[in-house]
């Protein structure tokens, strides 16, 4: 009995979360559907983070790709949502190897900078792109439809979300805990021992960035049906820093800790909302906090002090 | 056994497994390996031995790729590797350990030991990512030796310990554990017993004899422990400045009076 929902333990609960719309409000549905985007968010920069350690910040360019490449491709070209949010998956896929490219010889700050001006070339474009980006105030994106069925609420939105995550997060975990994700540890920990091993080391470095830019990228295509209006500051310093927090705060190099910082991070500004003033303060002395007691993220600290919570593990018995 | 019906050293030859000829690398203007031969043609445990500074780990190097040789050839199995990036070196089942230490401090013990099977994985990443029965069974059946040969290290009940964690000695048995788990066809180890307990040392001299009874892989090691070296190789070639100066069993080096200035110390 326990082997059988062990083994099922994914699709039932996609199965329960299909009923979830309809014990909640609509605001709630809206903070629901932006903790799964970032779930994604955070899962593909720790993969460049935390898995192969390499400290490329051009995630928020990615997501912004993303909600681009998705919102423009509907909007100039009338294309359906269907074919434009695989479409944008593979665009910052590609644009995430080439952004890879780099840091194969970049390390550390260097590569900071890097992918930090990366993010505001892309940026820049948007805001001066005039016709053909809609300038700083961004645009409108329309409605997805399926079969006359438009998908204009957050509830309806929220099974477009709920779909595409849990694939993506199947086949992310697949890659993680296998020889694939034990390749990227490896190469975060010693890229010499790792070609000692016939670890292909750029190779591994440019398969990550791909990974990550085609989750992330995905994560932007549905950001732009969410909320419905993609401007340039969907990728800037404050976003990229959201992001930096949650996969800091949520532990680095491990999936629990990816769903953990991102549910944090976007929930907590929703139960600090009763005392707006003190928000970004409450905000500050939490991360600080952790910083110091729990270096290796909330879920780091869940595994090292809590008997029965495992590491976890880069394979899968 | 050595053929000497053969002369190994003018062809590189099919039954030779490793050929190395005139290997020259040069850092600048210091040469660290100069002219060096080196043949591999039966099963042994070799050892390399020099002064520090002799150019061992270069010469080690050299071999696997992590150097970039300036003159000189080498062959494996009868095909030339020289220039080739060193995970394709490895991939073909030259591999190596490192001085200082190359394990993965961010994965435990079994997950260590587990990336040495890198090279013999044969399900595809696609067949990997949506979870094919084959690629499945592959990772299922790789777990279980991966755990088999943890307990033949003593090293079992740390399994899910993270390496890190493990004292320096220890480590070095998790990446003998790993190098031999990706069943190496030659295996160089670089200076193994360095920081070795007592009974480490001799946990890592059961494993090599064991090996070698297995005849599995050939083995080349470098040590500054003459006792380690002298217990455990069949056959031993002496560097000095970069150069080989002699070759021998461990019975005729500890008498050739050269070796013994250079190396061993005059009397």
């Amino acid at each position: 009995m326990t082997n059988l929902v062990n083994r099922y333990k994914y699709p039932m609960l996609f199965v329960a979360m299909l009923f979830i719309p309809m014990l909640i409000n609509s605001y709630t549905q809206y903070i629901l559907n932006l903790v799964l985007i970032y779930i994604l968010v955070v899962l593909g920069f720790n993969i460049i983070l935390g898995y192969v350690g390499r400290f490329s910040f051009a995630n928020a360019a990615f997501f912004g790709i993303g909600a681009y490449a998705v919102g423009l491709s509907m909007v100039k070209w009338n294309m359906p949502f269907w074919i434009s949010l695989p479409m944008a998956s593979f665009v910052t896929s590609l644009i995430a190897i080439l952004v890879g490219y780099p840091a194969l010889r970049l390390h550390r700050y260097y590569l900071v900078i890097v992918t930090i001006a990366f993010m505001s070339l892309i940026q820049f474009i948007c805001i001066h792109g005039g016709e053909f980006t809609y300038g700083p105030s961004g645009f409108d994106i329309p409605s997805p439809v399926l079969m006359g069925f438009k998908f204009s609420s957050d509830k309806s939105v929220f099974y477009i979300i709920l779909t595409v995550s849990f694939l993506i997060f199947y086949f992310t975990t697949k890659i993680l805990k296998s020889k694939i994700g034990r390749s990227f540890v490896a190469v975060k920990n010693s890229d010499l021992a790792a070609e000692g091993l016939a670890i292909d080391v750029k190779h591994t470095i440019l398969f990550a960035f791909a990974v990550s830019g085609f989750i992330v990228g995905t994560a932007g295509g549905l950001l732009a049906i969410t909320i419905r209006r993609i401007t340039p500051d969907t990728f800037s310093m404050g976003e990229i820093t959201k992001h930096f927090v949650m996969v800091v705060l949520g532990g680095l190099g491990s999936i629990g800790g990816s769903i953990i910082g991102a549910i944090t991070i976007t929930i907590l500004p929703e139960f600090l909302r009763g005392i707006q003033t003190y928000q970004e303060l409450i905000y500050g002395v939490t991360i600080i906090f952790f910083v110091f007691f729990a270096p290796e993220g909330i879920y780091g600290f869940i595994t090292k002090y809590l008997p029965g919570v495992p590491r976890e593990r880069l394979y899968k018995r | 056994m050595k053929d000497f019906t053969k002369d190994n050293r003018r062809m590189p030859n099919q039954e030779d497994v490793l050929t190395i000829r005139k290997l020259t690398v040069r850092f600048g203007g210091l040469t660290a390996v100069d002219g060096m031969d080196f043949t591999i043609d039966s099963l042994s445990i070799r050892g390399v031995i020099g002064p520090n500074g002799a150019g061992k780990t270069t010469f080690f190097n050299a071999i696997t790729g992590f150097v970039k040789p300036q003159a000189g050839e080498i062959f494996f199995q009868g095909e030339s590797i020289l220039g080739l990036p060193s995970h394709r070196i490895a991939s073909r089942g030259i591999i190596r350990t490192f001085q200082n230490g190359g394990v993965f401090p961010e994965m435990s013990v079994i997950e260590n030991v587990m990336s040495g099977y890198h090279r013999l994985f044969t399900s595809s990443t696609a067949d990997i990512m949506v979870g094919r029965r084959n690629a499945r069974r592959e990772e299922t059946e790789m777990i279980e030796k991966a755990m088999v040969q943890l307990g033949t290290l003593g090293l079992a009940e740390a399994a899910d310990k993270l390496v890190g964690d493990l004292s320096f000695g220890q480590q070095r048995l998790v990446e003998v554990a790993r190098a031999l788990f990706s069943k190496p066809k030659i295996l160089f180890l670089d200076e193994p017993g360095a920081g070795l307990s007592a009974g480490e040392k001799a946990t890592l001299v059961d494993i090599l004899r064991e090996t070698r009874q297995r005849q599995e892989q050939y083995i080349v090691l470098t040590d500054h422990s003459m006792d380690f070296i002298m217990n455990i190789c069949d056959f031993i070639t002496v560097m000095n400045f970069g150069r080989k100066i002699f070759e021998g069993t461990p019975g005729e080096i500890q008498s050739n009076s050269e070796v013994i200035d250079a190396y061993l110390g005059k009397e």
